[in-house]
């Protein structure tokens, strides 16, 4: 209202209103100032008549109540740490007076070490809000830990909104925990210490068990040696009398049997030691079976059955120990031949195509029920014994016979019709694809008149003699070394182009023979045969490195080591 | 909250001095009867803007011109109500001079501290800034 | 922020009036009746009045009544007595202030404030004191509170301002607190307290006065201001006695006592004759008005006999003479009271009517009367109160007085001393409307002696004798005879003179009457026409409602018939057959 408005409508009653107007004016500001300064408890609103109450003493009330009951210690301070408000349950937890809170530093409060922390953390929570744990100096000067949470309030002049958590009941949990944590891993070290030991104990009895298993090889297989060379000599001297010869046919036979089971044994020992490693080549299937049909076909003979054979006109090439695949063979017709009546057929063949080879041994033997189907490559499961019980082996063949294959990368598989309707295990390996002959395959034809020379290295006189003998028999130039650095002078000399050479020598061992053969002119292309005694991978890793073209073990079979030699003379001869 | 040591110089005074030398004990007991503890307790309601000014200022006033020499208790009456009738307070905030007497009261924030230190009786501390 | 309605309980809202305000006994006497009801319920009364007026005693005796006999402890916050002197000034009264702190019924706070200790610095508020107030409350979950005196504050603290929000909100707090609360306050100049503190008081307000007049101090209590309640404007006199306080009503009930029909005799069997044959109503009131020595109280005596022979008790109020005299010369005409008195049928109390102030005498009749509750009561003469205050003030004791005998069903016999001239004072006029009986007895002199001549100047409810009696006093008591009249014919202008006073006073107690019928004429006239506004303004708004409704109707038609018409077209309707087929669509 401006003046002249007042002075024109100038109704007697106008200045009352204008003062009355001013009155509630002032009333307003005067209001308002209060709830600023936060003098006013309550608020009545006059609305519809009904006046509405707006109690901020109420809230007040309940906020004041939940702060001291709170567990926590809660406080306002400023800047500086002067506690400027706080609950009863801060005085507890300084162990104060009511009367000595209000007023103190909450700094002076914490332990004296811990005045840095306190700092950091006020200059931590300024503006914003901060958490740490802090230790409280309690009136008694106990220390107390605690987790301070502080928050700016806000306000002109600083001010920090603090709440302390007694975290003593947490510590003491903690090291309750840590404590039966402690405990518990007390323990579980005492078990893990004891099952170590049992475990160790087992691991020893088991080494010990594989121990006795190679060394029960090795000495049932030493005196086998002997014997066969011994029955090969016999046949060499006898000239056809057929009576010695049949005596002594049994005892190769039988001696053979006996050697191929120690020698099962002894795979089997070292497939569950898990030491067996191949010495992969590129080698022709077709030659392995042959050879293979070849060692198995004394047990077929005498069996009565007929062994048909069917092989690919074309080398087989698969990437694998040769050695390995043979034994393979070997085993799976030394199997049809045990489970299958006398007189049956044994029908294996040799097929290829893109992807792998496949080789089937088949019988009509004495079959083998659904139900063992899935088990029969599981170690000692035999199926029901053929009628000769003496050619029952120790269920160990087909087992052999799936490791090796599977870590050729391939599969076995066997079928049956069921009991009485003979047997087939099919073998499936990689086919290696070879699109030219290999460089191998070029080596020049040696001169086929020549004397090939031998060099048997053996300080075991009496093998020394019986190999020397052989392989004058075989029509070798034979000479002996008792030694190794016999052996390399020999060499030296002598020429040989083959060398039979006992690893474990004494002094100079046969890897270091090996070595200075190959270092040698005359020998650098010589056929290098290392003979073991304990026939170790280990050994075979070395005797490649060494140069040893292959290895071979004690007893070493003569068929075998002819085999070797007939295939390395016709290498040699293509390579020269 | 510290300042509860009472240095009460007399104690120190050898009887020789006091006995030698009259005046000087006069002059001297001047000077240590100002020195007599502080005994002040300031009662505040709830967490009040004023009441937390209150508290802020008489810290620092302690701290300032009374270090060493006081006896300084606050109190939230809302936290213990029966010491507002002990002690006959009916404006908040209240300080209480229980010692030196006699009683002495000082009501309001104590936003002024020359004149709260007049009010007290203390000579301001000349190291202070006022 | 909490949020909630005023306290009234659930109950009250459910009532047609929202306001309904509920209320506390105080227990004082009187005062419940006159506030009908007490003090408002969980409101704060502000209990002003200058010092001395009683205003502490009244709140003490609000919190004392309310710990002991309706239940509610109470605390007092004392700003202005210390314990001792409090305990002793109401030691008197037969109150127990120690007993009831012991028994944790009342807690009593003092606050001291010392003004000479106290520096102000900044600012503050009173939170102290509401700190204390609440701590009280809660020790002895207090339902009344007494603040006595809060005005003591200003001269204590310096800071106004501060001073007058703080009491804002004090009284703010109160209320929300839902206590009911006395506040105390000195009389200001011209002004209800010194500081204006009844401006925060919006419920009740109470006014204690102290006013001397001859020397004789009365008090009186005033309603001042009570929200939302009906109460008397009129000043109640009180007493402070040994029982406390008693506010003596103008009891506006007085109007709807129950009217006996029985009859008693006056102790004369003529005057009984003159009076209808059967003497007085019992209940009603008598006045004998005359000059002295007329033999007036030889009246009252022989009604105070004829009574005590009924075996009934009688209180006799004497201002003139002492028990002995008046025994001794009611004996000497035959009237022998003392065995009435012996057996305690009579009461006899004589006093100076000076020795006290006018409510003092008022309340002491009272009391007595309440505690021998006689059947006859005697005021000898009513006229000597005329010493001790005005004639007004006497007639509106004199009214209370009948008023509250009557509510008792006791018959009432006043004494008039009127002077000698013969005429009838403005007195006995004022005083005798308020009368149901009134008798003049006067000296008829003639032929040379000097007689008394009775007359019935009025007689509510019978047909009396308008003849005059001559009135002799012997030895044996009372005897009328009938007027001797003489040849000089003195009678005749005695009579007329009579007449004439009998004719005036008819008409002021006419003109009287008339002014009261006029004000209910008024009143009603106020009502009736405040009725017919409202009538009208509710008239109005039905009739507005109605109009509305049909204009919503008529409107509603309109569309209903357009939509109608716009669905036929849709339909391609017969415009006959959808006029015929209505609403069918």
């Amino acid at each position: 209202m401006t003046k002249k408005d007042d002075e024109v409508t100038a109704k007697p009653e106008a200045p009352i209103v204008a003062h009355d107007l001013l009155l509630r004016v002032e009333e307003a500001e005067a209001t308002l100032a209060a709830i600023r300064a936060g003098e006013v408890d309550a608020l009545v609103v006059s609305a519809d008549g009904a006046p509405r109450v707006f109690v901020l003493r109420g809230a007040d009330h309940a906020h004041r109540t939940l702060l001291e009951t709170l567990n926590e210690g809660a406080m306002t301070i400023s800047g500086d740490g002067t506690i400027l408000f706080a609950n009863r349950q801060l005085a507890e937890m300084l162990g104060r007076p009511l009367g000595k809170v209000l007023g103190a530093s909450l700094r002076e409060c914490v332990g004296p070490a811990e005045a840095g922390t306190f700092d950091a953390l006020l200059a931590a929570a300024k503006g914003g809000s901060a958490k740490g744990e802090i230790s409280l100096q309690q009136a008694s000067a106990a220390p107390l830990p605690v987790m301070l949470s502080i928050r700016d309030a806000g306000e002109e002049d600083p001010t920090f909104t603090v709440v302390a958590t007694d975290l003593t009941p947490l510590k003491a949990a903690e090291a309750a925990l840590r404590q039966a944590n402690d405990e518990l891993e007390a323990r579980v070290a005492a078990r893990t210490a004891e099952l170590v030991k049992a475990n160790e104990a087992l691991r020893e009895a088991d080494r010990r068990k594989d121990e006795f298993l190679s060394m029960l090889g090795h000495e049932l297989r030493n005196p086998l040696a002997p014997i066969l060379t011994a029955a090969e000599m016999i046949r060499v001297a006898t000239h056809g009398d057929a009576r010695v010869e049949r005596f002594r046919s049994v005892i190769e036979r039988q001696a053979r049997n006996l050697s191929r089971l120690v020698d099962d044994l002894l795979d089997v020992s070292r497939i569950t030691r898990g030491t067996i490693t191949l010495q992969t080549k590129l080698v022709d299937l077709g030659t392995i079976v042959r050879s293979a049909v070849d060692a198995a076909r004394p047990l077929v003979d005498a069996s009565g059955h007929t062994l048909r054979v069917s092989l690919p006109a074309a080398p087989v090439l698969v990437q694998g120990d040769p050695t390995r695949l043979e034994q393979v063979i070997v085993n799976l017709l030394n199997n049809a031949a045990k489970y299958t009546e006398r007189g049956g057929e044994i029908a294996l063949s040799v097929v290829q195509d893109k992807a792998c080879v496949t080789a089937t041994v088949k019988d009509n033997g004495i079959g083998m029920p659904a139900e063992l189907l899935p088990r029969v490559f599981d170690l000692f499961v035999q199926g029901e014994r053929a009628l000769d019980r003496s050619q029952g082996g120790l269920g160990i063949g087909l087992t052999l016979v799936k490791s090796l294959i599977a870590m050729h990368g391939g599969t076995v598989e066997a079928r049956s019709e069921g009991v009485g309707k003979g047997s087939e295990i099919v073998v499936r390996l990689p086919h290696v694809l070879c699109d030219a002959p290999s460089a191998k395959a070029q080596a020049a034809e040696e001169d086929p008149g020549s004397v090939q020379r031998a060099l048997v290295v053996e300080d075991n006189a009496d093998a020394a003699d019986m190999l020397s003998e052989l392989l004058g028999l075989w029509g070798y130039d034979v000479r002996a070394a008792q030694s190794g650095e016999e052996g390399v002078s020999l060499a030296a000399t002598f020429r040989p182009h083959v060398v039979l050479l006992d690893i474990g020598l004494p002094g100079m061992d046969g890897f270091e023979v090996a070595r200075r053969l190959r270092a040698t002119r005359p020998t650098s292309q010589a056929l290098l045969i290392g003979v073991s005694g304990y026939g170790q991978e280990a050994d075979r890793r070395k005797a490649e490195e060494a140069g040893i073209d292959h290895q071979l073990m004690k007893p070493l079979d003569p068929q075998v080591l002819q085999g070797l030699l007939e295939r390395s003379k016709g290498r040699r001869a293509r390579r020269s | 909250m510290g300042g509860s040591e009472h240095d009460d110089g007399r104690n120190g005074k050898t009887p020789s001095a006091v006995v030698g030398d009259v005046d000087d004990f006069w002059a001297q007991a001047l000077v240590d009867v100002p020195r007599e503890t502080y005994v002040l307790r300031l009662y505040v309601v709830g967490n009040s803007p004023r009441s937390r000014g209150a508290i802020r200022n008489v810290r620092k006033l302690c701290d300032e011109h009374l270090a060493g020499r006081f006896d300084l208790e606050v109190h939230d009456l809302n936290q213990e109500p029966w010491l507002a009738r002990d002690a006959q307070i009916v404006a908040a905030p209240t300080l209480v001079r229980e010692r030196p007497l006699p009683v002495q009261r000082i009501i309001g924030s104590l936003s002024d501290i020359e004149r709260v230190l007049v009010g007290l009786g203390v000579s301001p501390n000349p190291a202070v800034d006022p | 922020m909490d949020t909630y309605e005023s306290k009234t309980p659930v109950g009250e809202t459910i009532t047609k009036s929202t306001n309904v305000l509920q209320k506390v006994p105080t227990g004082i006497k009187g005062f419940d009746e006159i506030t009908v009801g007490g003090l408002p319920r969980g409101r704060t009364t502000l209990v002003c009045g200058s010092a001395g007026a009683g205003k502490t005693l009244f709140a003490l005796e609000f919190l004392v009544r309310g710990a002991t006999e309706h239940g509610e402890p109470g605390v007092f916050i004392a700003f202005e007595e210390t314990a001792v002197e409090l305990t002793q000034s109401v030691a008197s009264l037969g109150f127990d202030l120690d007993g009831l702190v012991a028994s944790k019924k009342l807690a009593i706070d003092y606050v001291h404030v010392e003004r000479s200790e106290i520096l102000e610095t900044g600012d503050y508020d009173l939170n102290g004191l509401f700190v204390r107030l609440e701590y009280a409350i809660a020790s002895v979950g207090a339902k009344r509170v007494v603040i006595d005196s809060l005005e003591t504050l200003f001269s204590a603290l310096g800071n106004e301002g501060i001073l007058r929000s703080e009491f804002r909100r004090l009284f703010r707090w109160l209320k929300d607190r839902g206590v009911t609360a006395i506040i105390t306050g000195e009389r200001g100049d011209g002004t209800l307290t010194r500081h204006g503190i009844e401006e925060y008081v919006s419920d009740c307000v109470i006014l204690l006065e102290q006013r001397v007049h001859e020397r004789f101090a009365t008090r009186y209590l005033r309603v001042v201001k009570y929200r939302g309640t009906m109460h008397g404007t009129n000043e109640y006199p009180f007493l402070i006695h040994a029982g406390g306080i008693s506010v003596v009503p103008v009891t506006s009930l007085g109007l709807t006592h129950i009217a006996s029909d029985e009859r008693m005799s006056t102790g004369v069997p003529r005057l009984d004759a003159m009076l209808g044959g059967k003497g007085i109503f019992r209940g009603s009131s008598v006045l004998i008005s005359g000059t002295p020595g007329t033999g007036k109280s030889s009246l009252a005596a022989h009604a105070v006999q004829s009574a005590c022979r009924r075996g009934e008790r009688c209180l006799y109020f004497a201002f003139e003479e002492s028990q002995g005299q008046f025994v001794r010369n009611m004996r000497s005409i035959g009237v022998d009271l003392k065995p009435w008195l012996d057996q305690g049928r009579l009461q006899f109390h004589a006093s100076r009517p000076t020795l006290f102030g006018l409510e003092m005498h008022l309340a002491n009749i009272h009391r007595l009367v309440e505690a021998f509750d006689p059947s006859v009561v005697v005021i000898d003469p009513v006229t000597n109160f005329e010493m001790v205050a005005t004639n007004a003030e006497v007639r509106a004791m004199l009214m209370r007085l009948v008023d509250f005998l009557k509510s008792r069903g006791i018959t009432a016999v006043f004494t008039s001393l009127t002077a000698g001239s013969g005429a009838l004072e403005e007195t006995d006029v004022g005083i005798s409307s308020l009368m149901d009986t009134w008798l003049l007895v006067q000296f008829l002199e003639g032929s040379g002696e000097r007689n008394r001549g009775l007359y019935v100047l009025k007689s509510r409810g019978m047909s009396h004798s308008n003849q005059v009696r001559e009135f002799h006093l012997g030895s044996h008591g009372i005897d009328l005879l009938d007027v001797y009249v003489g040849p000089a014919g003195v009678l005749t202008g005695s009579a007329r003179q009579t007449q004439e006073a009998k004719e005036r006073a008819d008409a002021i107690a006419r003109q009287q009457e008339m002014d009261r019928k006029q004000r209910d004429l008024a009143r009603k006239r106020a009502q009736i026409e405040a009725q017919i506004l409202a009538l009208r303004a509710e008239f109005e708004a039905e009739e507005q409602e109605v109009m509305a409704i049909l204009e919503q109707d008529k409107r509603r038609e309109l569309v209903l018939g357009r939509d109608r018409e716009q669905m036929a077209r849709l339909r391609q309707a017969d415009p006959n057959k959808q006029q015929n087929g209505g609403g069918a669509g």
